[in-house]
């Protein structure tokens, strides 16, 4: 393939990917719109953590309480989620070059791999602590049978159902931690493909200098 | 710190002149048309993010380029995917090209894309921009390396990407 083929190639990629322009836009649009609302996210985790706590305080314990409950508790984690994902992006952005790219990258997916592990032990222990707090509670503020109390509290339909709660729970965990995991091993891969071409950039530059003449145009 | 007004002004900047440039280089790591679109709202997304690092000195389309790039370089470690051979939309040629040019030239547009993809990430990304008309230091510039090593690099993907096609005669 000569130089002329080359830019026929060119040409012919420069024809591809031209998708309907309009819907292009309404994708420029809708990452407008989404960045916008993540902008606001801090606000909205401090709005829905001061509702949460004036709720707390002010209202009775009811179904309608528990409901509430449930509903802020899931908005503050995907509220946290998306801020989390934010910046995550925004670091690998400000990467200068390829090797930075590559151990920020690697840092954000252990950070998240220690976070899944740690959440793994810790949703469980808090249930447990959770369950007990509200047993001893039941009994006068005592704990005298825990094991039988928690047996009884287990077979129960509310017991059962925050169990499985529990379990499923885990199992996301473990899938996204495999999912990470798996990301680490491309991204290891990746970051040495990149090194193996810089090796071959630099052995170019050293056989440019030593036969300048013959300097690759 | 860029305001508000200016934010809006250089990202509409961006989707007047670096649309097809972003949609090209979402191309060359994902064939799959959903996740493509995915990939290029993802691309807008952090463009509007990155917008107050933006100097208004460096040029628009490398700094789009290079955050097009990192974006889908993000995308392939998530969704470890090798782009399978997808066909390109029958749409793409002009209406005026007979038909039996039109399909010939779309089938050599569709193999130019599926050899692309095929590249190393690293030779894929050089040689994406030299196609887009990015200049060596260009390139250089995007990728955080030297003006020599880009052009290095440009060299063996054109030498890959024409062994790839002559093997897929």
């Amino acid at each position: 393939m000569s130089g002329t083929d080359f830019d026929e190639i060119a040409a012919l990629w420069q024809e591809s990917g031209q998708d309907d322009r309009a819907a292009l836009d309404a994708l420029a649009a809708r990452a407008r719109r989404q960045a916008k609302l993540l902008g606001y996210a801090d606000v909205a985790m401090g709005v829905l953590l001061a509702t949460g706590m004036v709720l707390g305080v002010l209202m009775e314990p009811a179904p309608t309480t528990g409901v509430i409950a449930l509903l802020l508790i899931t908005a503050t984690l995907w509220v946290n989620w998306k801020r989390r994902g934010l910046r995550q992006m925004t670091l690998t952005l400000e990467s200068s070059d390829r090797e930075s790219f590559f151990r920020i990258a690697t840092r954000t997916a252990n950070a998240n791999l220690r976070r899944l592990l740690l959440s793994m032990y810790l949703v469980p222990a808090f249930m447990l602590l959770a369950i007990l707090f509200r047993l001893s509670i039941r009994n006068g503020g005592r704990l005298d049978r825990p094991f039988q109390l928690l047996a009884e509290w287990a077979v129960s339909l509310r017991g059962m159902a925050i169990i499985a709660v529990v379990f499923i729970v885990i199992a996301l965990q473990l899938r996204a931690r495999r999912r990470v995991k798996a990301e680490l091993r491309r991204l290891q891969a990746l970051a040495l493909s990149y090194r193996d071409e810089d090796q071959r950039d630099r052995a170019g530059s050293a056989g440019s200098e030593v036969f300048p003449e013959i300097s690759p145009s | 710190m860029t305001s508000e007004a200016s934010k809006e002004q250089i990202f509409a900047e961006v989707r007047s002149a670096c649309t097809g440039l972003i949609s090209r280089i979402a191309l060359s790591y994902e064939a799959n048309e959903t996740l493509r679109r995915e990939l290029v709202q993802d691309i807008f997304l952090a463009i509007w993010v990155a917008i107050p690092a933006y100097r208004a000195e460096a040029p628009l389309k490398a700094f789009v380029a290079s955050i097009a790039q990192k974006r889908a370089i993000s995308h392939m470690i998530r969704c470890a995917r090798e782009p399978k051979a997808v066909g390109l939309p029958d749409d793409l040629v002009s209406p005026a090209v007979p038909p039996d040019e039109a399909a010939m030239r779309n089938d050599l547009k569709q193999r130019v894309v599926n050899c692309i993809q095929k590249l190393p990430i690293p030779q894929r990304e050089a040689i994406v921009l030299s196609f887009e008309g990015f200049t060596n230091s260009e390139i250089g510039q995007v990728l955080g390396i030297t003006t020599n090593a880009a052009s290095l690099r440009c060299q063996r993907a054109k030498e890959t990407l024409r062994s790839i096609m002559e093997r897929r005669r």
